[in-house]
């Protein structure tokens, strides 16, 4: 078998690459059997071959998404409510206490296969699955930080209440001017670009601003964000534009 | 009732994103720092109890607040994960959704060990949860055709009724 070489591929190639391998892709067309407990025009959902407990279900989208957070806003909320159903029936089919809903985005978060999918796991009082989420102490100071920082990405329309808390107490490394109240209204899409260019210093600059962003716009600009850089990555940083 | 995520949200502890439905908390005790967790406004202690619109809020709000991760955090990856009832651990009564910046090389893990059961077993449970399933996917809208079809259907009783005008006339006879 011949080893295609990624590094001269375009983007969309390597997509088309990975969805021709996916295990997963096969599953959803019927070309590999599996034991499938719920299908619509969107989504399906199987039987994990290799269960945590029995009756872990595998719920994915029919179309090929590496990482929950490329799916469309529509299609997750889907999804999340076919979950929804799906851990009510395991509840009433299996007599469980409980299911642990889980997905991995990402090599680092322990994704092992290329395509979106979320778990849902039956669990019992004592079933010694593990899948604990472990807890540390955070200090103050890093967590106001990383509030005001996350607050100021996420956009929600009071985010200045929770920043200007978070924003006093990191102001002693670079102070801004205007103590009284200038209200600046920054576009979000300038915010975006200057975070790409120089991460640090605009931080808490746009922590301390009101920012008004349309939500999807938003969610739809990062996602594609994320896209090129993946995409860049996997290509040797191959030229991002060719189709 | 005392819930401590109603109280953060009311008292705004450790808020980072509001809206009518739904708020974003960053975690005392997180996993990472940047832990994250979305969560309805209103009480609902599990995800079968949440009606599906405020579902699909929170669905789209962990997608966002994953990309925040990755964007102002550096993350690697994401984890997300709902502890859904007692039996999956789950510590404060009020449905929320984890989501959990990773780096490589972390130390966390929330792997679990895979296990083998055996072709019954499963086609068993297979079958046991096709039977809860069946009714999932079934949405009771479209009123607009069944309307339409009804009225067809008069319409046709109609004409049936005219046409059966002597048939009718026969069996009021004794």
């Amino acid at each position: 078998m011949e080893e295609p070489d990624i590094s001269k591929m375009s983007p969309s190639e390597i997509e088309e690459l990975q969805r021709k391998n996916c295990v997963f892709c096969h599953i959803a067309s019927g070309k590999v059997p599996a034991r499938k407990v719920y299908e619509d025009d969107s989504c399906l959902a199987v039987l994990d071959i290799n269960p945590a407990s029995p009756g872990h279900m595998l719920l994915m989208p029919k179309e090929h998404f590496t990482v929950m957070f490329q799916v469309p806003e529509q299609l997750i909320g889907h999804v999340f409510i076919v979950a929804k159903g799906l851990s009510q029936a395991s509840l009433q089919a299996l007599q469980g206490k409980g299911t642990t809903i889980f997905a991995a985005n990402g090599t680092a978060a322990g994704q092992r296969a290329p395509h979106f999918m979320l778990h849902i796991i039956p669990r019992m009082a004592g079933d010694n699955i593990g899948m604990y989420i472990p807890s540390r102490a955070l200090p103050e100071k890093e967590a106001a930080q990383v509030a005001a920082a996350l607050s100021a990405a996420l956009g929600g329309k009071v985010a200045t209440a929770a920043t200007t808390k978070a924003g006093q107490k990191i102001s002693s490394s670079g102070e801004e001017e205007p103590k009284g109240k200038k209200e600046t209204v920054i576009d979000a899409t300038v915010v975006r670009e200057e975070k790409a260019a120089g991460e640090n210093s605009t931080k808490e600059e746009s922590a301390k601003e009101e920012v008004h962003a349309e939500e999807s716009e938003d969610l739809d600009a990062l996602t594609e964000f994320l896209a090129r850089s993946n995409a860049s990555d996997k290509g040797g940083g191959a030229g991002g534009g060719k189709k | 009732m005392i819930c401590q995520y109603c109280d953060f949200v009311k008292n705004r502890e450790g808020l980072v994103y509001e809206d009518g439905t739904a708020a974003i908390l960053l975690h005392k005790s997180p996993a990472m720092p940047g832990h994250l967790l979305v969560l309805p406004k209103e009480h609902f202690t599990i995800i079968e109890q949440t009606p599906d619109p405020v579902v699909r809020k929170l669905a789209a709000l962990a997608n966002k607040a994953s990309a925040s991760l990755l964007q102002v955090l550096g993350a690697g990856g994401t984890n997300v994960v709902i502890e859904n009832g007692t039996g999956a651990q789950q510590q404060v009564p009020h449905l929320a959704i984890n989501v959990i910046p990773r780096v490589e090389g972390d130390g966390i893990n929330l792997q679990w060990q895979p296990r083998k059961l055996s072709e019954e077993q499963m086609s068993l449970i297979e079958l046991q949860l096709k039977e809860q399933t069946k009714s999932l996917g079934v949405e009771p809208e479209k009123k607009e055709p069944i309307k339409l079809d009804e009225e067809k259907e008069r319409a046709k009783g109609e004409v049936v009724k005219k046409s059966d005008y002597l048939t009718k006339q026969l069996r009021r006879m004794p």
